[in-house]
């Protein structure tokens, strides 16, 4: 049989014949990428923080074919930080001839729409003076500069995008311009004195810095839990997700637990102490939705093995909004008696909401925060010398 | 017409490289005996070769007949390869072939394996025909592979294309473009996320140890378990199941990628007869606009005159540095070729045979002609902001400096004998660039004194002092 001519041409029609600006990453490159990444003990954002580095190598490298002229900084690059490394979608910390730079990593397939993280968009300390977006063909080992946007111009359109739940605005590729050279002209020819941005508040504050990229990590989605199908829904290991708890404003029956759920060295379930701990806090007067769930994780705080219950649930509000509440209890996770100077910190975009600090033969610590859809909550573990330890942050974005 | 001699007939290479058909009696005889009147249509086809399959294992002839049909089949993707791309990129057929056609029809082959060995053993009549089936491996060699890149080809793979996409744009193609259900939906972005987290772990220790480069493999069968594993924790799930569904996502995810490609704009080869452009004249709309451009020159002629010159040894110099055989190999090419271009008008598909390259493209991309135009009027300006003191206030007026720009860009292409008129066009330099824009006409005469060697240095030449 021979072939139809549409049948090869339609197989080999994917063949990606290559961009003439494309940039190789030499192998020194990927393997220092790989390594940077590596360093990331948040395993989610390793691969992030794997093509944050390659769009700064493969940046340097363009740009040192393309106008060698031109004085790249990476001194307080944000790849070297393994903290920061692969937190956000974004290569930060950079300046060109002392132009504020970000790059942008982005993957070859085509859209018209480029995701910016809320926090290079908001934050006047993370504000650069351009947006660069580079193209990663990590299989073919090369990138491409896509195009390059002036934030104050962002800036002044910023009414016309839209914040989705995933704290990303959707940004027009249209806004980019892709002609590199007109970028060149501002970094040889101008000052970055030229471009208004607003400035920060205050004198840039290093925990507020920390905590800010914290909340703009890839949150979990708590509103999966309260979903029917939870149990094919729970990807993320760390997490266990425990049956319905009974509370007092409406008994659930705890249903079968299919799959087994570890029981930890204490020789009492979770779930089973879970329910303890949740009777003596309701008779403190904290209210729990009647559709709540919770779920544990137990992690390291420096030389102490602690266990976090989180308890969401949800409410609609008298003119139709869905309220949501996050409960936080930190307990042990074995024998091991608390720290004890243990204390637990919910904060969100503006500061710290709630603290709590360990009682005297206290058993675990709890406090309770609420919030709009449009709202994360860090919860942060921490000790007296300055230990500390912030879980990824909790959203709540319902369908 | 019949084509049924494909599956008795095989097309390999002798052992001087050529191309040659020869008939396996054994093959011919099993066919005619079994299949003695065969209609002409792809169904039939089809039958034909799950037929031959199914016994293949037992009957020798039919197991001939599957790798007799099957070299025709590579031969002609290869031919389809070479009269797509081979122009423009460099190859021939004769250069495709002895990575895939090499299979000779004997029977002895205890040591290698030919394309077509690997082709039948993972050959499955259920999910595909076998053409389509050849044609995809072929497509996937990975020798071949590295051959087609070396030439500027490459194919994305589909381990590749997973790993590059994320959830939120698989939820978006899925439901934008696929139109999947919610369930459907969901249980996509589990796989692919089941699918990172495994494959990715590994891409990454791969690239720590310098291990891999090229191709993403297909996952091991010990990934496709624990990718099983983490998607139904409860639930056996066999890694063939999990391999052919994150095929068919990749699969989804190409299609996709292939209608968008032709909606949004892309970077393009140059037309290999471009001719220079920057020869065009570019007429002002308005008297305005002339008579601005016509003030800027006249304000700061002198200086631009002299600042060009050093603008063009800035550019050109950083494009000979680079320390390397290969930088040093490029830079010499380069001035060669930035010559023809500008001074004797040149085509780039010219250029190439001149300085030896092989494809038109390569010109275009060793010679970069906008990048080399806007360096030039980038220096120019850095220059004119350092010496002219209403153009320093200017560097923190954004608006003023755009004008600028392109008050030079335009000067630079207008026809100079329009708008100077300049003494150095009289007899005494060697060649007389009289016509032509500015930009050219000053390069030239600044190339001239370069003395174009094989080893060309810019000090050696000063340019024209005015």
């Amino acid at each position: 049989m021979t072939y139809a001519t549409d049948e090869l041409n339609l197989l080999f029609s994917e063949l990606e014949t290559p961009d003439i600006d494309a940039i190789a990453l030499s192998s020194s490159s990927l393997q220092e990428a790989a390594n940077l990444s590596a360093q990331v003990t948040e395993r989610s954002q390793q691969w992030q923080a794997y093509l944050n580095a390659l769009a700064l190598f493969g940046f340097e490298a363009w740009l040192e074919e393309r106008a060698p002229d031109v004085r790249l900084d990476r001194a307080n690059a944000s790849v070297f930080a393994p903290t920061q490394a692969g937190a956000i979608a974004a290569t930060w910390g950079i300046t060109i001839n002392q132009f504020r730079v970000c790059l942008i990593p982005i993957d070859s397939e085509p859209s018209n729409l480029v995701s910016l993280d809320r926090i290079i968009v908001e934050t006047a300390e993370y504000l650069p003076h351009f947006y660069v977006l580079v193209e990663i063909n990590e299989e073919q080992e090369q990138v491409i500069i896509k195009g390059w946007l002036r934030a104050d111009l962002l800036l002044a359109r910023q009414s016309e995008l839209r914040l989705g739940t995933d704290w990303k605005y959707d940004v027009p590729l249209a806004w980019f311009d892709d002609d590199c050279d007109n970028l060149l002209l501002y970094w040889r020819c101008a000052s970055p004195s030229a471009i208004a941005l607003p400035s920060p508040a205050t004198e840039t504050n290093r925990d507020r810095l920390a905590w800010l990229q914290l909340l703009a990590q890839p949150a979990i989605n708590t509103a999966q839990w309260l979903q029917e199908e939870w149990q094919s829904l729970v990807n993320d290991l760390t997490w266990v997700l425990l049956p319905p708890v009974a509370t007092a404003t409406g008994l659930r029956s705890s249903g079968g637990i299919s799959g087994a759920i570890p029981v930890p060295n204490n020789n009492r379930s979770p779930f089973a102490e879970l329910e303890t701990i949740l009777t003596a806090i309701e008779r403190t007067g904290i209210h729990l939705p009647s559709n709540a769930r919770a779920a544990y994780q137990d992690f390291d705080l420096g030389e102490y093995p602690l266990r976090l219950y989180a308890v969401i649930g949800s409410e609609l509000e008298n003119d139709g909004a869905i309220a949501w509440s996050l409960l936080a209890i930190l307990g042990k996770a074995t024998d091991r008696a608390l720290p004890t100077d243990l204390i637990l910190r919910i904060s969100d975009l503006t500061g710290v909401l709630v603290e709590r600090q360990l009682e005297a033969q206290g058993a675990y610590l709890f406090a309770q925060v609420e919030g709009t859809p449009e709202e994360r909550f860090l919860v942060t573990a921490s000790l007296a010398d300055g230990t500390s330890r912030s879980l990824p942050p909790f959203s709540f974005q319902a369908e | 017409m019949t084509t049924t001699w494909r599956y008795w007939q095989i097309v390999r290479l002798d052992s001087s490289g050529k191309t040659r058909t020869d008939t396996l009696p054994i093959a011919q005889t099993y066919f005619q005996q079994n299949y003695p009147q065969i209609a002409e249509s792809n169904n039939a086809d089809r039958a034909i070769a799950k037929a031959l399959w199914q016994v293949m294992t037992q009957e020798a002839a039919a197991f001939l007949c599957l790798r007799c049909n099957i070299s025709h089949q590579i031969f002609q993707v290869c031919l389809h390869l070479e009269r797509q791309f081979g122009n423009n990129y460099g190859f021939s057929l004769a250069d495709l072939l002895p990575y895939v056609l090499d299979d000779d029809g004997r029977s002895n082959h205890s040591t290698y394996q030919p394309l077509s060995y690997q082709i039948l053993q993972k050959f499955d009549p259920e999910r595909s025909s076998l053409s389509t089936w050849t044609a995809k491996l072929v497509k996937q060699h990975r020798e071949l592979n590295s051959f087609l890149l070396q030439h500027g080809i490459y194919l994305l793979s589909d381990w590749a294309i997973l790993n590059d996409t994320n959830p939120k744009k698989l939820q978006r193609v899925l439901s934008d473009f696929h139109h999947l259900t919610a369930p459907e939906i969901s249980s996509a972005i589990a796989l692919l996320e089941s699918y990172h987290a495994v494959y990715r772990q590994e891409r990454l220790r791969q690239r720590q140890q310098g291990q891999t480069s090229g191709q993403c493999p297909p996952p091991t069968t010990d990934q496709l378990q624990q990718i099983a594993q983490r998607l139904h924790p409860n639930i056996a799930i066999s890694p063939d199941v999990i391999l052919h569904r994150l095929q068919a996502l990749a699969q989804r995810l190409r299609q996709h990628r292939l209608h968008a490609k032709g909606n949004f704009a892309t970077t393009s080869i140059d037309d290999p007869n471009a001719k220079p452009v920057v020869e065009a004249i570019a007429l002002a709309e308005t008297d305005d606009e002339i008579s601005g451009q016509t003030k800027f020159l006249k304000s700061y002629r002198q200086q631009m005159l002299t600042a060009l010159d050093k603008a063009f040894e800035q550019a050109i110099t950083i494009r000979l540095q680079g320390k390397s055989s290969k930088a040093q190999q490029k830079a010499k090419i380069f001035a060669i070729a930035l010559q023809l271009f500008h001074c004797q008008g040149l085509t780039m598909g010219e250029i190439a045979t001149q300085v030896g390259l092989k494809a038109q493209f390569e010109v275009t991309r060793l010679l970069k002609l906008k990048e080399f135009r806007t360096d030039v009027r980038h220096y120019l300006l850095q220059d004119l902001q350092g010496k002219v003191k209403e153009l320093v206030a200017d560097h923190i007026r954004l608006e003023r400096l755009h004008e600028l720009d392109s008050a030079i860009a335009a000067a630079l292409t207008e026809q100079v004998d329009q708008l100077i008129q300049d003494a150095e066009s009289d007899a005494k330099t060697a060649k007389s660039y009289t016509t032509g824009t500015l930009f050219s006409r000053r390069l030239c005469e600044y190339l001239d004194h370069l003395a174009l060697t094989p080893s060309p240095s810019p000090k050696e030449g000063e340019g024209n002092k005015t």
